[in-house]
């Protein structure tokens, strides 16, 4: 056996679990299932964003962007835009378009195939994550 | 979809180190649990329910970055020895209530 291997992956699986967990709280706390919270952290493609605070943080970089680089794909953007304008369900069903038409973008690097197989579930969960705002 | 017989994942029990916590406290309650790697989240979830009284739908597994399904094995997880933790979330009966809800 290899024991500080395998003290760092348990120390690791128990620093992601408490992490989740932690996050899971807070969500119920905002109404938000422990489901949509893992969809949502799926979405922000780090453990380092909160779900609940990626959009109040994304949506600014669409005011003129200056000269940095967008951090939101085209496909989000556009789905903060519209939301920013209060048009949330026009934002939901151009991101399940958007989603469609792009291959292999940073949308769908972003969001895990397997969690959204079903386009109703990303609709609700849009709606979710829009609707905390 | 592919499964896995259970006789190839290692049958020697382990103790599963589990975190407890609901919306309403403070620090998560250690719990010990002995099980086999691989046990299924839904069997787990049995377990829990026998030995504590959770009723399985208002528990959520998370073994470190993931959600569990009912249908993974604690070692698709990564579970292989004892000292590996996992946290278990005890939805309220309304945010349960919900959720079934919104899954229809």
């Amino acid at each position: 056996p290899r024991p500080n291997l395998d003290q760092k992956r348990q120390k690791t699986m128990r620093e992601d679990g408490l992490a989740l967990i932690h996050r899971i709280k807070e969500a119920e706390k905002r109404g938000v299932s422990p489901e949509e919270v893992y969809a949502a952290l799926s979405m922000c493609g780090g453990s380092s964003v909160s779900p609940c605070d990626w959009l109040t943080s994304e949506l600014p970089h669409l005011a003129g962007g200056g000269g940095t680089q967008p951090v939101l794909s085209r496909a989000e953007a556009k789905l903060a835009w519209l939301a920013a304008g209060g048009d949330k369900e026009k934002a939901v069903r151009q991101l399940l378009r958007d989603r469609q038409v792009k291959v292999g973008g940073s949308v769908t690097d972003r969001v895990k195939k397997e969690k959204f197989q079903k386009s109703f579930y990303v609709t609700r969960m849009c709606r979710r994550l829009l609707a905390l705002y | 979809s592919v499964s896995i017989k259970s006789h190839v994942y290692p049958q020697d029990s382990i103790r599963l180190l589990v975190g407890v916590e609901d919306a309403q406290s403070v620090d998560y309650i250690p719990v010990t649990l002995v099980v086999s790697c691989g046990m299924t989240i839904a069997e787990l979830k049995d377990k829990i329910s026998q030995d504590y009284g959770f009723h399985p739908e208002l528990q959520r597994w998370v073994i470190g970055k993931r959600l569990a399904h009912d249908q993974d094995t604690l070692y698709s997880h990564g579970v292989r020895r004892s000292g590996d933790q996992a946290f278990l979330f005890i939805l309220s009966a309304h945010a349960a209530s919900l959720t079934r809800h919104q899954q229809n």
